[in-house]
């Protein structure tokens, strides 16, 4: 019995290193591709690189944290510190329901809220305001554990040396400011990968300039492999496996960091 | 509170700068096509600002009707439906046919075969027929080995709508990646039959008439090869006071794809150009 559950077990972490493994390098090569980092895409994606896409992700990334971190903190505030319990724990389990909405779900909310009844269009501004609708009770969903794991004892102690409840809070900030960190790099994660949301509110395929205001289309990297696994052909399917491998590297190092950081927090 | 998000909406507002755009939405069987053709016109008007998106021409001739396109790719005709909303709002969209969309079949050289109708692929393609002599009783007595494009080619889609009609494809059927694999594949092997793209078919096979029509460019055109569809461009007329828009990006962006230069793109991008490249 127990060999078979330790067969299983190492069965099931193998197969899952294998995904990984495969995806990243079958498209490792192409990375090492002159301008593959630099160069615009060119002969329907089949030449060239991926600078718009990597770009139009990082500025995405960009401005979900700009939106994210200071409504996720406040609102992590708010259920920790200062909300009553009931309805602390009412808000968390909201939070945590539209954890498990599928992200497409968010997609459409924003094309009906930000594209068409707000009028931004197809944009960076829509497509990053409907990803943080969904990365904010993320956020806020691991956060907040980290904050109520600061003992009671630390706040009434700082509280009944003549501390405000905004000093104590920055106290509990400070505390737990490892775990937050995790929080947002978690974040940064889900958010890097999604596609759904952003593919319906404001990525197109391909664009011939990079976004310069807010309200331009943008192209980003999950959103062109949708692209080219399904309209383009076999001649430029290497451009896909090459960002492909280049996002699960990405996500390997966020998940690193949170490791580290983690780590860290015990010794 | 309030004040604050007014100001954040001005803020917005006023950066919104209008430049020069252009947008171009729908089918995904047009969509290697018009990347190709927005790279080239982008060289022409290198301050365009230019986006492209296939999601289906379904979706393309819905942001027609919803503005929010200004060209609609698109591998079908309007449905009834379609030009019935149309007509109600007192809307034209113009279908400028771009290109064809033509299959070519292909066997090895050495089959003595010239001639094969849809109804015979169709039943190849089902499993019906599994050897060559059941097409011909003069044909050796060998199974026949069946390639298909993948599922996510345009190509595959023509051919389950014009040769399946609706039936199931055969288990049997190999699917193969690209067009080039179906060309080498078929080349190597004396009992092999497979589709392709009617731009792609070079010497190394033998393209074979369908229904007594042989696949050439002619006979795409003048529509009597049966395996092919046509591809369509839409602008919505009511835009430019309904009239043919003679200046302006849009007018620009039909006649450049119409242009010898545009539909040598076209035939550089597998398919049959509509009008000639001049050659």
């Amino acid at each position: 019995m127990r060999w078979t559950l330790r067969i299983l077990s190492y069965g099931v972490f193998l197969a899952m290193l294998f995904v990984l493994v495969s995806i990243v390098v079958s498209g490792l090569p192409y990375l090492f591709r002159p301008g593959f980092f630099t160069a615009w895409p060119k002969r329907a994606m089949s030449e060239g690189g991926i600078f718009p896409m990597l770009v139009g992700s990082l500025m995405l990334m960009g401005l979900v944290f700009a939106i994210s971190i200071p409504v996720g903190l406040v609102g992590t505030i708010f259920l920790s510190e200062l909300a009553p319990r009931r309805l602390s724990m009412l808000l968390q389990s909201l939070a945590a329901t539209m954890n498990s909405v599928p992200s497409i779900v968010y997609g459409v909310f924003g094309l009906a809220l930000f594209c068409v009844k707000l009028g931004f269009g197809t944009s960076l501004l829509s497509a990053s305001l409907a990803l943080s609708t969904m990365s904010i009770p993320f956020f806020m969903n691991s956060a907040v554990e980290f904050l109520r794991a600061v003992p009671k004892e630390l706040r009434e102690g700082v509280i009944s040396l003549g501390a405000s409840k905004f000093q104590s809070t920055l106290m509990v900030l400070r505390a737990s400011r490892n775990g937050i960190l995790t929080s947002l790099m978690l974040t940064l994660g889900r958010a890097f990968s999604e596609t759904a949301p952003i593919l319906v509110t404001g990525a197109v395929f391909y664009s011939t300039k990079l976004p310069d205001k807010l309200t331009d289309p943008v192209m980003t990297l999950p959103t062109s492999i949708y692209a080219i696994v399904m309209n383009l052909g076999e001649r430029s399917q290497w451009m896909a496996r090459g960002m492909a491998s280049l996002m699960v590297l990405i996500m390997i190092f966020i998940y690193s960091v949170v490791q580290l950081t983690r780590r860290n927090k015990r010794e | 509170m309030k004040k604050w998000l007014f100001v954040f909406l001005v803020g917005i507002m006023a950066l919104v700068v209008q430049a020069q755009t252009l947008v171009i939405k729908g089918s995904n069987t047009v969509y290697p096509i018009a990347q190709l053709w927005v790279e080239e016109f982008q060289k022409i008007h290198p301050d365009l600002i230019v986006t492209l998106e296939g999601a289906g021409s379904t979706t393309g001739i819905k942001a027609l009707f919803n503005e929010t396109t200004d060209v609609a790719n698109s591998s079908r005709f309007l449905k009834p439906s379609e030009i019935e909303e149309m007509q109600k709002a007192g809307r034209y969209f113009a279908p400028i046919l771009v290109a064809y969309d033509a299959i070519a079949v292909i066997v090895h050289p050495s089959v003595p075969l010239e001639d094969i109708s849809i109804e015979t692929l169709k039943k190849i393609y089902t499993g019906e027929i599994t050897e060559w002599n059941q097409i011909d009783p003069k044909l050796p007595k060998r199974p026949i080995v069946v390639y298909s494009r993948n599922t996510a080619s345009g190509t595959f889609e023509t051919w389950v709508e014009k040769v399946l009609q609706g039936a199931k494809l055969s288990p049997r059927v190999q699917m193969l990646e690209s067009s080039q694999a179906e060309i080498e594949s078929v080349a190597k092997n004396p009992n092999a039959i497979a589709y392709t793209g009617m731009g792609y078919v070079t010497p190394q096979v033998k393209a074979l008439k369908v229904n007594g029509v042989a696949p050439s460019v002619e006979n795409v055109i003048n529509g009597r090869y049966p395996i092919s569809r046509p591809l369509f461009v839409f602008i919505d007329l009511k835009r430019f006071n309904n009239t043919w828009p003679m200046e302006g990006v849009v007018a620009d962006y039909i006649r450049f794809i119409l242009s010898p230069k545009g539909q040598k793109i076209v035939r550089e991008a597998g398919y049959v150009p509509a009008y000639g490249t001049g050659e």
